[in-house]
């Protein structure tokens, strides 16, 4: 039973235990890539890198020993293990968000949302839709949509016709009659006031709702300069529990007010600014939202927006990588009449640029909880690609870490021919013995495979 | 052999190696090894089969075959031309050599084999030739002081040579006599000549009937008075010639030896050819050895006077008497004697060799393992090599000893691949030794038995790490470990080994000879005994040499190298190789000593020492150091493979003029990193000529922020440019390999910049074309 010390406090491990089991025996974390339990340590990725003896060691595959002195919250090794995480992320050829959805000033899962689209789920597309966009009557109608223009495949032959797409979405939901809500949580005992909101302040007033944050108008919605139903959209934030009766509640948590209204600020205070742009307003009011949600320390992990790795501009030879599993029809623009075959089918055109495993991806999180700079400055090394002879996992080399767990399970599963590390140093990447992908087809265990991989770079197809 | 399967002769060929390898995992190396040997590069087909019949997982066969650069996945050519781009060739403008053959040989792009498929171009690490650089190496003949100029020269040459190559491989008979020819025959010696040096004298015996021993002796250390002949007489006395053509070698040889009357007639005609030859011979010289009184040789000891395997005058000089002298010590003594002399590993960490020695062998388990590490790769080393090719008797009693300390039974020599001839030596000296009974059971008849084996590395410098190179012999890619558990405790096969240097190892017999006090009187405090140093660069005398610890670089420069070449002056030197740094001029009189070579940034490294004058730009060595490292990173662990990738980046846009302020910050913070993050050694030390040189000439950084290189070195910062003192004579133009020069006769010739390669060729057939800077000051 060696006995060590980490951080300044002592534990006791069993013989054989690494740093990091002591570690975690005491509650401290360190995040780990190329390590899971039931595998060799990697000892590849140093993201769980910790000070011993004045060196930095991978504390996965150092074996704890009677005596040893171990730092691991330091700010220097924070910023080692930073360093890691952006040295990684710098050579992940992938974007972890679609362009399309970075750019979207709530960040609607675009991508999701077409494949729904594509398979004639429109309900479910608009349930997807509503979860993420406030005022859809005036988003709707934003002449050009200009996240289009982020659209990948605007660069070969025309982007998606999102804008379309949202706007028949939209007119779908209108047919209905009473607009539909989005799910919200259960009221917490929070509430907020809005000062004469405008666009900025509805958007917020729409996240706070749907996280549970009691809302009610002071004073009068103001008048929007934007084209679309207000009237609809103010009924759905009624549904959602927007009291807009009321002059003033009693005692609000927080206040959200116009600048000029409130010169001196108490903390509970925000000010919320509208913006020429309903888009820019969109925006604000989403990261308001944040703002009072942290404030009213309500756990909302789900909300903040995630930081997404970005492939930038792309070769031609990427171009047909992403084409490959598109429709190849040209853009369709559609009139009031477009028949929802022909949306589906326009649907189909998208490029999929968005990471199958973006929401489950430990690469994202760790780099996240580090702080790291999803960034990328000069030159990508390495090119977008994609393997999908499995009918149930794909393979985007590109996006590997070389962590070497696919290899490892292999050689658990005892498959001979299965995915291994292949090459050696800058170009060290999983791939198949011989080169033969053919056998990819034949892998047994997909679903361990895309499991174990921390980075996405191994995914299951749906 | 088709495409698709394999040949019924093919298969049987491959179930032979099968069967006399064998098929577990550690024979997964050796096994690709052989079938490389065989076909020249790893068909697909053979693959399979050995999958399907050795039991082999295919993962196993592909990440090994995949990981070592010197494996091929596609047919190569005839003939391999491996292009030194070591230290000393890179300073001397390899890069440009090897532009200059694919141009003569129209290899196109991303290719490696000219289109008729006669030669194959691969760019290797270091061919340990130095003091000949730039060099290359088409099988066994060494090409060296090359131009860009002259490789289409050189390659017909070598074919010419081929045709005519009759293969006049001819054991010289053993005389009854004292009298000797001495010639060495080290790989770099060969390439200067000393082959035909020795098939002249040979020739010679042949025709004239004259008796003496011709004999092939081992490295002489001074590499650039070779080819160099030591004549002993019948009375035993020596007499010495150095830089020896083979047109002299008769005459040589007849002012000391009288042919026998039977054959009068043929030394007669000889002696008429001789005629014209006469007075151009080089007169008998004292040997520089002796001049130079500060080397004292004990890695060295008998330097150039045994032929390499021949065990009788090995043990005539006192081979063996060590490990007899060892047999009646106990472990304990003998680890105590290594200790006394305070001598550390000479591969380049400095760990004390007597601790490491007793941690083995206070490690329990009946199996213990000693392995020589021999994968010599540092681009400007080539000691090891030589102490190989030279000293094979050494090296095996040296490890004797060792493992009777350590109690290991078996051991290992792990040999690079790129050192043919030290595998052929090592191998026939371990045959001789077997023979004798000096290995095997029950050795000079006591109970002490050990056993060696070869093995050969495969291209992989990181394999000269020593948990890389255990993983290597295990039969995986050249991945480290990290460490602890230390070799010492749990290494080959998960037993306790001990990793040793091939120097350290040579000098264990002179030690346990002469008794550790007399080695540890030499030197310094911590730093005692000799190390041997492979001085190349701008220096007038290249070679190896071996000096006192304490000795400073400047000494080194000044005595043994014979101070800077006419009419430059001394600017750094880079000790110890990638791993290593730069040292500038002032700080030159450091003394050669683990601790204050620490002290300015550098370490001792495994000994390559490059002298660098005005003319050599350090952004520009940095770049190619690193460069280096990121081809040799294994890819484990993220510092080094995407670190110096990074770092690699940045200096290459330095050298290309196109690097901001923020990126040289960049550049100094990922090197912090890379060194302090590393999982081994080879990572924890690249940074460390960027870190020197950063250190000690940042101004250099600094032009090149400003997109100057003031050493006119880096190619895309300056041009050539042709002076008024051209009077057309289109020898430019007709030389250009891009037709950037326009030919027009009598004109002044005009250089199209936008063309220009700027391979340097037309300054070279010119005087009237020089490099101009390009200065964006």
């Amino acid at each position: 039973m060696p006995g060590l010390i980490i951080d300044g406090k002592p534990v006791d491990v069993p013989t054989g235990a690494t740093v990091l089991e002591a570690a975690r025996k005491l509650g401290i974390d360190i995040p780990t890539l190329c390590f899971a339990p039931g595998f060799e340590a990697g000892a590849g990725c140093m993201v769980c890198a910790v000070r011993i003896d004045g060196k930095l060691r991978p504390s996965c595959a150092t074996v704890a020993r009677e005596g040893m002195v171990v730092e691991s919250e330091t700010a220097d090794i924070m910023s080692a293990r930073r360093q890691a995480a952006e040295l990684i992320l710098r050579h992940h050829a992938g974007d972890c968000e679609a362009p399309c959805q970075t750019v979207f000033p709530t960040g609607l899962h675009i991508p999701a949302m077409l494949r729904l689209v594509a398979a004639g789920k429109f309900d479910s597309a608009l349930e997807l839709v509503l979860r993420e966009t406030p005022l859809l009557s005036l988003v709707a109608e934003v002449e050009d949509a200009p996240y289009e223009r982020a659209c990948r495949r605007a660069q070969h032959d025309g982007a998606v016709n999102i804008g379309g797409i949202v706007k028949h979405l939209s007119a779908r939901e209108n047919q209905q009659g009473t607009p539909s809500a989005p799910a919200c949580r259960e009221k917490i005992n929070r509430k907020a006031l809005l000062n004469s909101p405008g666009a900025t302040g509805l958007a917020a007033a729409y996240f706070l709702l749907r996280e549970g944050v009691s809302c009610a108008v002071c004073g009068k919605i103001q008048e929007l300069p934007f084209p679309g139903d207000m009237a609809r959209e103010i009924r759905r934030l009624e549904q959602m529990g927007l009291e807009t009766t009321v002059g003033s509640a009693p005692e609000p948590d927080v206040i959200i007010s116009p600048p000029e209204s409130n010169p001196a600020q108490p903390d509970n205070v925000f000010i919320c600014r509208e913006e020429p742009n309903l888009f820019a307003c969109l925006r604000a009011g989403r990261k308001l939202a944040g703002e009072v949600l942290r404030y009213l320390k309500i756990d909302a992990g789900t909300f903040s927006r995630r930081r997404s790795v970005h492939l930038g501009s792309i070769s031609p030879e990427e171009m047909a990588v992403f084409l490959k599993n598109a429709s190849a029809e040209a853009r369709t623009e559609f009139s009031g009449k477009t028949a929802a075959a022909e949306i589906s089918r326009e649907a189909k055109r998208c490029l999929h640029c968005d990471c199958r495993a973006a929401a489950d991806c430990r690469l994202r999180e760790v780099a996240e909880k580090l702080g790291a700079s999803f960034s990328r400055h000069g030159d990508r090394p390495f090119a977008f690609a994609v393997r999908d002879h499995n009918p149930r996992i794909i393979y985007e080399p590109g996006k590997c870490i070389a962590c070497g767990l696919c290899e490892k399970l292999s050689e658990k599963n005892g498959v001979t021919a299965g995915l291994c590390l292949v090459g050696r140093g800058l170009g060290i990447k999983a791939g198949m013995p011989l080169d033969d992908w053919s056998r990819l087809a034949q892998l047994a265990q997909a679903e361990e495979y895309a499991r174990v991989c921390p980075a996405g770079a191994l995914a299951l197809r749906d | 052999m088709t495409d698709n399967h394999l040949s019924a002769e093919d298969s049987s060929s491959l179930e032979n190696l099968l069967a006399e390898i064998g098929s577990g995992r550690e024979a997964v190396l050796p096994l690709l090894q052989a079938v490389q040997e065989k076909y020249g590069y790893l068909p697909e087909t053979a693959l399979r089969w050995l999958a399907a019949n050795s039991g082999l997982p295919e993962t196993a066969l592909w990440e090994v075959a995949t990981f070592y650069p010197q494996f091929r996945h596609c047919p190569a050519g005839k003939y391999e031309i491996h292009v030194c781009h070591g230290t000393a060739c890179h300073v001397k403008g390899a890069p440009r050599i090897s532009d200059a053959i694919r141009r003569y040989l129209k290899i196109p792009d991303g290719a490696d084999t000219d289109p008729e498929k006669i030669f194959t171009l691969r760019e290797v690490a270091c061919l340990g030739c130095c003091t000949l650089a730039p060099a290359m190496q088409i099988g066994d003949l060494t090409f060296g002081h090359l131009t860009p100029a002259s490789i289409g020269t050189a390659l017909e040459d070598f074919l010419r040579y081929e045709v005519e190559r009759t293969n006049p491989q001819i054991e010289p008979e053993v005389s009854d006599t004292d009298a000797e020819i001495r010639i060495s025959m080290v790989s770099c010696c060969i390439a200067r000549g000393c082959g035909e040096v020795r098939d002249a004298a040979e020739e010679f015996l042949r025709q004239t009937g004259v008796r003496a021993k011709l004999k092939e002796v081992g490295c002489v250390g001074l590499c650039y008075q070779t080819p160099m002949l030591e004549i002993i007489s019948a009375d035993k006395s020596s007499h010495l010639y150095l830089r020896v053509r083979p047109e002299d070698v008769g005459e040589l040889l007849l002012r000391h030896f009288t042919p026998p009357g039977l054959l009068r007639h043929a030394t007669a005609t000889l002696a008429v050819k001789l005629d014209h030859l006469l007075g151009k011979a080089p007169a008998e010289e004292k040997s520089d050895r002796e001049n130079a009184p500060g080397q004292l040789l004990i890695a060295l000891e008998d330097c150039g006077r045994f032929a390499p395997c021949d065990l009788r005058e090995y043990q005539s000089g006192g081979g063996f008497e060590a490990l007899r002298k060892a047999l009646d010590m106990t472990h304990a003594e003998i680890i105590g004697e290594i200790g006394t002399s305070g001598l550390r590993g000479r591969g380049g960490g400095g760990y004390p060799t007597a601790k490491k020695w007793r941690q083995v062998r206070e490690n329990s388990g009946a199996e213990k393992y000693l392995i020589m590490n021999g994968d010599e790769g540092d681009p400007g080393a080539f000691m090891d090599r030589m102490l190989m090719e030279s000293y094979p008797f050494r090296l095996i009693e040296g490890m004797s000893i060792a493992a009777l300390a350590v109690g290991a039974r078996r051991g290992i020599l792990y040999i690079r691949a790129e050192y043919p001839l030290a595998v052929r030596r090592m191998r026939e000296a371990l045959r001789v030794a077997e023979n004798a009974r000096l290995l095997g059971d029950d050795i000079l008849g006591s109970q002490f038995s050990f056993s060696l084996e070869i093995r050969q590395g495969m291209g992989s410098f990181v394999c000269g790490e020593e948990t890389a190179l255990i993983s290597s012999l295990e039969g995986r890619r050249g991945f480290p470990r990290p460490r602890p558990p230390y070799p010492a405790e749990s290494g080959f096969r998960n037993r306790p080994t001990l990793v040793n240097n091939v120097e350290t190892f040579a000098v264990i017999p002179w030690i346990i000879r002469h008794g550790g006090e007399k080695f540890a009187a030499v030197g310094t405090g911590s730093s005692s005994g000799t190390k041997v140093f492979a001085l190349a660069g701008r220096v007038r005398n290249g070679g190896l040499i071996e000096v006192p610890m304490g000795i400073s670089v400047r000494e080194i420069i000044e005595r043994f190298g014979g101070g800077m070449e006419e009419g430059h002056a001394l600017k750094a030197v880079q000790i110890g190789g990638p791993s290593g740094g730069c040292l500038p001029a002032n700080l030159c009189d450091t003394p050669v000593d683990y601790e204050a070579l620490a002290g300015t940034g550098a370490i001792m490294g495994s000994g390559g020492l490059v002298v660098l004058d005005e003319r050599d730009c350090l952004v520009d060595l940095a770049r190619y150091f690193m460069a280096f490292i990121c081809q040799q990173s294994c890819g484990r662990c993220v510092p080094c493979r995407i670190g110096t990738g990074q770092m690699l980046e940045i200096l290459e846009k330095l050298c290309a003029g196109t690097a901001r302020e923020k990126e040289l910050q960049e550049l100094e913070k990922l090197a912090g990193y890379v060194k302090d993050a590393s999982l081994c050694g080879l990572g924890q030390t690249a940074p460390n000529t960027v870190l020197t040189t950063l250190r000690y000439f940042r101004e250099e950084y600094e032009a090149h922020l400003r997109g100057n290189c003031p050493a006119g070195r880096c190619g895309q910062l300056a041009r050539y440019f042709i002076t008024d003192n051209c009077i057309g004579c289109t020898r430019c133009a007709q030389i250009c390999p891009v037709e950037a020069i326009a030919f027009t006769p009598y004109e002044r010739h005009v250089i199209d910049q936008e063309k220009c390669v700027r391979c340097g060729l037309c300054a070279y057939a010119c005087q009237a074309i020089t490099l101009e800077q390009i200065c964006r000051d």
